[in-house]
């Protein structure tokens, strides 16, 4: 199972490169919190996470290849 | 001696070109630190509640904080005040830059100016010295080309200008002040203040030291900050993207307000982004003096039709929304032009929009037609349409006349339809944050002394985990995370807290991006660097309580000027679901909402109904005998 991540803000920070990208390999289903620890995203600085236009949960299942996308927490200014 | 600060008022009589200075006591300084605390002090001792924002008798207030001009990241931000256009109340607004450090290295913390000068002048202070001179040939020129002339005549390319525009000098209600012609104080239309008293810049070179007690120390607390910011993800995204990182998290939310607010996700957005604007338009990052943070994204276009000019700065997140989201406008080229319109023109870009939107929505609904538009087809979703009616704002023609009022002065003339329409909240503009996914927010926006504001607290999605931001205000009592969609009493404590925090940093003069929550610089950190400028043995408690002192006075003058606890309401459409997006549906509860603003009035020491502030709170918080005694005041003292 082929996972795209896409980090946004001050998440690039924890992708390689600083780029917001990490691709990733499973080898079987992972709960999505899971599958962002794996990747080194923090969770305590996650903000809403998207797979594909819809919002979703960090107790989802992932089964198939998957493009998420984790945005930082939003304050304003 | 002061340490960190000056000691000195500067008051200048327009009408009769007095120029005089005057000392503020330490006690004062100590009390009010400054900035929003210090034109709350003078605001409520020289202007009368009920006086006419652009009467003579108003009064223009510009305060530094106690710490403005130290050299460590965020510490340069200053204030400006008045009887406010936009909400006829209590009105105040900060700035970043470079400005209010020049200010203090000029000698002077404050200045007062009263009274209306019989033709345009501006005010030019060098070290210790002010003159006022005649501003003729500046009066109608965009704030880059004045800015250079007035460089030229004083033959010093580091002058230091605070100014107007021709949109404050057309007195669009929601004019803002200039500095370095990227930093605004944006709010409450203090530049229409300014073009009613004839003034068209205060022009400032500083080249005097400003002592500190422990000078050692406060270099020690920069470098210091400085290392934290070469190896911290905590402003990473700030740096990288500026404040337009905003805009994808919002919107994948369902927060980013779209087409008036009626909705939180608009499909667009990704074009008007942090990282589409650096792939396309960024040419730049620049900040405020002295900051490593360096959050200012300056953009360029200089091919096609559309040509923006990076003297001006670039757009942010509120600007962005604004035009953007807002307007159902996706044309990133466009959305910055506005932005660069309003900046050289000196308008609020987060009012402009707003009123443009509001515009749309009466234009759909058929409340305003093409013979009130001018031939506009002012649809959601036309940028060229957009952009034409900014520059009608400027000017005061046509539809923009109208709108350059506001929007509840516009809905008003509309008729009575038009009113659900207009999203303002004591008469000023929503900022583009939508309080149905942040009841913080929404609390911040119905309570604030200045109208619709987004800065009066962090926002609370950044609290709903225990992460940096959350540990750093255990300090004050926050004992648990809390959803930004809750409306118990631990919200609202939640609330006041940040509050308080927010509002200290506008009275010292500190950015909210670089101290804790947000930044860096924890509460203990940030009470070393305090006492290591001043000297004082100034504790973060004794800081909040200035910062309620001020809101306490700020009530009273609220009160004083005709406001009543209706006032500190949301506009209807956010007890309305969401029309799509990732809160679809969602809707704020009134009595929910009502018994936030009631719990805020008894934190606060108010009457929970009439949000009168109450006599016991005054003696805590040793409130003026003077505003006491005062019967245009201590009428809405209650025990």
């Amino acid at each position: 199972m082929r996972i795209k991540i896409s980090a946004y803000g001050d998440l690039k920070f924890y992708t390689p490169g600083k780029t917001g990208l990490i691709d990733m390999e499973f080898d079987a289903p992972n709960k999505l919190s899971d599958i962002l620890n794996a990747a080194g995203i923090p969770l305590e600085y996650l903000g809403p996470v998207t797979i594909g236009e819809a919002t979703a949960s960090l107790d989802r299942m992932i089964e198939d290849d998957s493009d998420i996308h984790v945005y930082p927490m939003a304050s304003g200014g | 001696m002061p340490y960190g600060y000056c000691g000195k008022l500067l008051r200048v009589n327009l009408s009769t070109t007095e120029i005089s200075t005057e000392e503020i006591p330490e006690a004062v300084m100590r009390k009010y630190l400054g900035g929003k605390g210090l034109i709350t002090y003078y605001l409520m001792k020289e202007v009368d509640p009920k006086e006419d924002p652009y009467s003579d008798k108003n009064k223009l207030i510009f305060a530094t904080g106690v710490l403005t001009g130290v050299p460590v990241p965020g510490f340069i931000r200053f204030a400006v005040g008045a009887k406010a256009p936009t909400t006829n109340g209590y009105g105040q607004s900060e700035a970043g830059g470079f400005w209010g450090p020049e200010l203090k290295k000029a000698g002077f913390d404050a200045i007062i100016l009263e009274g209306k000068a019989a033709s345009p002048v501006y005010l030019f202070i060098k070290d210790g010295t002010a003159v006022l001179k005649d501003a003729f040939h500046l009066w109608g020129k965009t704030t880059e080309v004045a800015q250079d002339i007035i460089r030229n005549d004083n033959n010093d390319q580091a002058i230091r200008v605070a100014q107007i525009g021709p949109g404050g000098e057309n007195i669009v209600r929601y004019a803002c002040i200039t500095n370095e012609l990227k930093h605004f104080n944006g709010r409450c239309g203090l530049g229409a203040v300014m073009g009613s008293k004839n003034i068209k810049a205060i022009a400032v070179r500083g080249t005097q030291k400003i002592d500190y007690f422990d000078e050692e120390k406060v270099k020690e607390l920069a470098r210091w900050y400085n290392e934290q910011m070469k190896n911290s993800p905590l402003l990473y995204g700030l740096h990288n993207e500026g404040t337009a990182i905003f805009v994808n998290p919002l919107n994948a939310g369902g927060v980013l307000p779209t087409e008036n607010y009626r909705k939180g996700y608009f499909e667009q957005a990704k074009n008007f982004s942090g990282p589409t604007i650096n792939e396309t338009i960024f040419k730049k990052r620049e900040g405020c003096l002295g900051c490593s943070v360096r959050c200012k994204h300056v953009v360029e276009i200089q091919q096609g039709d559309i040509k923006v000019d990076s003297r001006l700065g670039g757009p942010e997140y509120e600007t962005l929304g604004a035009f953007g989201s807002l307007c159902g406008v996706g044309d990133l080229a466009i959305i910055a032009k506005a932005g660069e319109l309003c900046n050289k023109n000196t308008l609020d870009s987060i009012s402009t929009g707003v009123s443009i939107a509001f515009a749309m929505e009466c234009f759909e609904k058929g409340l305003i037609t093409l013979e009130d538009t001018g031939g506009i087809d002012l649809r959601f979703g036309n940028a060229e349409a957009m952009l034409k009616t900014v520059e009608l704002i400027i000017n005061r023609e046509g539809i923009g006349d109208l709108l350059a009022e506001g929007v509840v002065k516009a809905a008003e003339k509309i008729g009575p339809e038009a009113a659900q329409y207009a999203m303002a909240i004591k008469g000023q503009e929503l900022p583009i944050h939508d309080p149905r996914g942040k009841l913080g927010v929404g609390l911040g926006f119905a309570i604030s002394d200045t109208g619709a504001d987004h800065m009066q607290s962090m926002h609370d999605g950044v609290l709903d985990k225990d992460n940096f931001h959350f540990r750093a205000m255990k300090t004050l009592g926050l004992e648990e995370t809390i959803s930004p969609l809750d409306t118990s009493e631990k919200k609202v404590k939640q609330f006041y807290l940040l509050q308080k925090v927010w509002g200290s940093f506008n009275s010292i003069g500190a950015c909210v991006f670089t101290p804790a929550p947000r930044g860096f610089l924890t509460f203990d950190k940030l009470e070393v660097l305090f006492n290591a400028a001043t000297g004082w043995d100034m504790s973060l408690y004794e800081m909040v309580k200035a910062t309620e002192r001020a809101f306490y006075m700020s009530r009273l003058f609220n009160l004083a000027a005709g406001f009543t606890a209706e006032d500190d309401r949301l506009p209807d459409r956010f007890h309305q679901p969401m029309q799509n997006g990732a809160l679809e549906g969602s809707f704020i509860d009134r009595e929910a909402f009502q018994n936030m603003v009631r719990m805020y009035y008894e934190l606060s020491g108010w009457d929970r109904i009439t949000g009168y502030p109450k006599k016991w709170k005054a003696v805590e918080l040793n409130i003026e005998q003077e505003i006491l005694e005062n019967p245009v005041y201590n009428q809405y003292i209650v025990q």
